[in-house]
């Protein structure tokens, strides 16, 4: 019986939600047919069946995790696999409508989706009726005892049973130290953490537990994927990397002017933003300065080849940073779509993980919420990240006298490891001196 | 301690229990001059002579009734099916007057009867040979079920259940006859009801009980191999059912897997897998396993006999699925467990 089983979609993916099925049991697949949507850490993929057959079992339901590697589903190959399965008319008494039958109106909160993008917009809750055990923390009588005796919230544990189940062992070793628990003797560690080989040990995965709350709380919920796995790299980034921060402060008075010349002659759809155009310097600039185009392994410095550019898009739960690869090369206005298009795609979770990795530097800017300027925290294994503020129309002095000016801050924050003060310096000044003279971004 | 067979030790009860007390004998069909399908009763007409073992038609209904009447009168009849599958033919006997007369006597008529048979899957015997009919009898208040799994035991508890003044379903295994093991050599009585632990273990309790007990032990020590400690606890009856003994090593262990040859649906099985839920329900660790034979008349052909049975593998694999943790490879089925 060929399983179809969590897919590795990322080096640092470990476990997969399953979102929705897109087929159920008994239905047909064809080869490379996506059968499911899953959420990775950081986006929703599909999963496409290995070979042509039928859908014979679905072994996880919606809404829930398993780890990579976990069976998710059992398609047969052929006809008549006699793997005893019930005929798919018989299931569909007892289970659930499909998802494609579903008419578009059944899920009013999403009644601003056109019913074309419905079924594929992400979904991290199932819908409602649909799966009554996400809420749920599922441990064992015995776990939930324990944890009672010890006064331990059991939604701060990662449960290594069945299904994720919190089991005895799981409770004992928080109890003893936070530290992950082994399986009996005899069977592989439990949850084999594989860390970037870039990257320094990672902490604990083990959250620490919850202290109990000071006062009321209006409501908990477990951390979401992508949420967790923010925490653990930004965690990581902030303990383990030197960072120091230069800001610069750029006159854009000629940008502004050249960038409304430019987008008056382009239609709505390939007008550039001010970020587009901090991305270009940055791509132009990035080649001169190699350690700032390099990473860290173990005792060696990696430089790596091409410039590809993370750019930071804000979700409503969390954030994601598509890459614009091979930046050195392309001209603003096809990183310019490249990123709106992505951009577009990171909002609807529909990233693959090629998209989201791989950057080798990223671009951070808040200026749209009239941030003055910040300091940003670095995207291991990236050496530097780059955090832009507002344009600004203040007083400048020019030629001994006060005159109005527009200015924009930017601040690099660097990984000292790799890159040492007086080349991020030259950087920022090369930075400026193409976005001081702007001509040379509309190429 | 001297070392005998399954068989021998029966026969040893039956001699012990028929010098002990006259009003034991022995009754059904082939007991006597063939002396046992089995050969449980060999030399006993010789010993006893024809008065204590009485050979019969075929006529299970029959002979049964006689097996009644005859302890309504104060004798200890010892009544023996050449397999389990023949007294269904003698179901209302068994049923209603055996289980029921003490009772719906206002306890004049005590049944101090013995219901002897080969209980279970054979090779080969097909569909109406080869059943295991313990869940029956556990079902009908009245009657004791008893399934030694030992030489020691079928000696300890034949005699015990010859002495009990209850009707008691004695089920021997066909394939256990020439099972050997030590056995004492002095009198050697086991009480009805009273589990064994065939094994210590910290992981996860093996509840079971007649072939399967001994299948289990072979499982365990399969398990040990991987690191993984399993207890074997076996029952030896079902009625009277040791739940002291399950709870306490549930409280051990915090898993169980509950192991029978038996079909699954409306077994003792389940029933004492909702005993465990009931006494050691805080203590759980795992959803508790049970590993049945499925739910289809035995099969002829070897190949699907062998797949309606369980076996050390699936009995493994129960234990390892009552245990896994995240990063342990997946055992079989485990998977359906998380749909």
């Amino acid at each position: 019986m060929p399983e179809i089983s969590m897919p590795k979609m990322g080096d640092a993916m470990e476990e997969g939600t399953i979102v929705r099925w897109l087929k159920r049991e008994g239905d047909p697949v064809a080869e490379e047919e996506p059968i499911a949507e899953i959420q990775t850490e950081k986006a929703n993929i599909e999963i496409n069946a290995y070979q042509a057959g039928t859908l014979t079992k679905i072994l996880v339901p919606e809404g829930q995790t398993v780890p990579v590697g976990a069976p998710i589903a059992i398609v047969n190959g052929g006809a008549g696999d006699g793997s005893g399965a019930a005929p798919a008319a018989e299931k569909s008494l007892a289970g659930p409508p499909p998802v494609e039958q579903q008419p578009p109106a059944r899920t009013p909160q999403q009644e601003s989706v056109p019913p074309a993008r419905a079924e594929r917009a992400p979904a991290p809750q199932p819908p409602p009726g649909r799966g009554p055990q996400s809420e749920r923390v599922k441990a064992s009588p015995m776990a939930r005892k324990m944890a009672a005796q010890h006064g331990i919230d059991l939604a701060q544990i990662h449960g290594t049973g069945p299904g994720g189940r919190i089991v005895e062992a799981d409770v004992e070793a928080l109890r003893t130290r936070g530290a992950p628990t082994q399986p009996p003797a005899g069977y592989p560690p439990a949850r084999v953490v594989s860390p970037a080989p870039t990257s320094a040990p990672r902490p604990a995965q083990a959250p620490a537990p919850a202290a109990p709350p000071t006062g009321a709380v209006a409501s908990e919920r477990p951390l979401s994927p992508m949420r967790k796995t923010i925490a653990s790299r930004l965690t990581e980034s902030k303990q383990t990397i030197p960072h120091f921060y230069l800001t610069s402060d750029i006159d854009v008075e000629p940008l502004v002017t050249l960038r409304a010349q430019f987008n008056a002659l382009q239609p709505e759809e390939r007008r550039i933003s001010f970020n587009d155009l901090v991305v270009k310097a940055c791509a132009l600039a990035l080649p001169a300065f190699p350690p700032l185009n390099s990473q860290l392994a173990g005792a060696t410095i990696r430089t790596m080849a091409g410039v590809h550019i993370g750019v930071a898009v804000a979700l409503n739960e969390g954030l994601i940073v598509p890459v614009i690869r091979d930046c050195q090369t392309k001209s603003l206005t096809r990183i310019a779509a490249e990123i709106r298009e992505k951009a577009g795609r990171a909002r609807q979770g529909r990233l693959t993980p090629d998209e989201y990795s791989g950057g080798t530097f990223t671009v951070s800017n808040l200026g749209m919420y009239d941030v003055e300027q910040f300091a940003a925290v670095i995207n291991p294994p990236e050496p530097a990240i780059l955090a832009v503020g507002a344009i600004r129309d203040e007083p400048v002095i020019r030629d001994g006298k006060v005159v109005p000016g527009q200015r924009m801050r930017v601040t690099i924050a660097v990984d000292h490891r790799i890159v040492d003060g007086a080349v991020a310096a030259r950087f920022l000044q090369e930075l400026k001196r193409l976005i001081q003279a702007p001509l040379s971004l509309f190429e | 301690m001297p070392v005998i067979t399954y068989r021998e030790a029966l026969r040893r009860a039956l001699a012990e229990e028929m010098e002990h007390d006259p009003g034991v004998f022995i009754i059904g069909e082939e007991v006597a001059e063939y002396q046992g399908t089995f050969r449980v009763t060999e030399g006993l007409l010789k010993r006893f002579g024809p008065q204590r073992v009485v050979d019969t038609p075929i006529s299970e209904e029959g002979f049964t009734a006689l097996g009644v009447g005859a302890a309504m009168a104060g004798l200890r009849p010892v009544v023996e099916y050449m397999t389990i599958n023949f007294c269904l033919r003698a179901l209302d006997m068994i049923f209603n007057h055996a289980a029921k007369t003490y009772y719906m006597s206002n306890g004049q008529f005590p049944i101090p009867m013995v219901l002897r048979a080969p209980n279970g899957k054979g090779e080969r015997l097909s569909a109406q040979h080869s059943q295991s009919l313990e869940n029956l009898f556990a079902h009908m208040p009245g009657l004791k079920v008893v399934l030694p799994s030992t030489p020691a035991d079928a000696l300890g508890l034949l005699k015990s259940a010859i002495r009990d003044d209850n009707p008691v379903v004695f089920l021997e295994h066909a394939a256990l006859y020439n099972l050997k093991g030590e056995v004492p050599e002095e009198e050697h009585l086991v009480p009805l009801g009273s589990a064994a632990l065939r094994r210590r273990g910290k992981d996860c309790t093996l509840i079971s009980y007649s072939r399967m007990a001994q299948v289990c032990e072979h499982a365990a020590g399969a398990l040990a191999a991987e690191g993984v400690d399993a207890e074997v606890l076996d029952l030896r009856s079902l009625v009277p059912l040791d739940v002291e003994a399950i709870r306490d090593s549930v409280h051990r262990t915090h898993r169980a897997v509950v192991v029978s040859e038996a079909t699954r649906t409306g077994s003792a099985a389940a029933e004492i897998a909702t005993r465990v839920y009931e006494v050691a329900f805080d203590e759980l660790d795992a959803p508790v396993e049970i590993v049945a034979g499925a739910d289809v008349p035995m099969p002829y052909a070897r190949n699907v006999e062998r797949l309606a049975v369980p076996d050390e593998a699936a009995i493994e694999d129960a234990v390892r699925r009552a245990i896994w943790r995240e990063g342990a490879p997946l055992p079989r089925w485990l998977k359906e467990q998380h749909a």
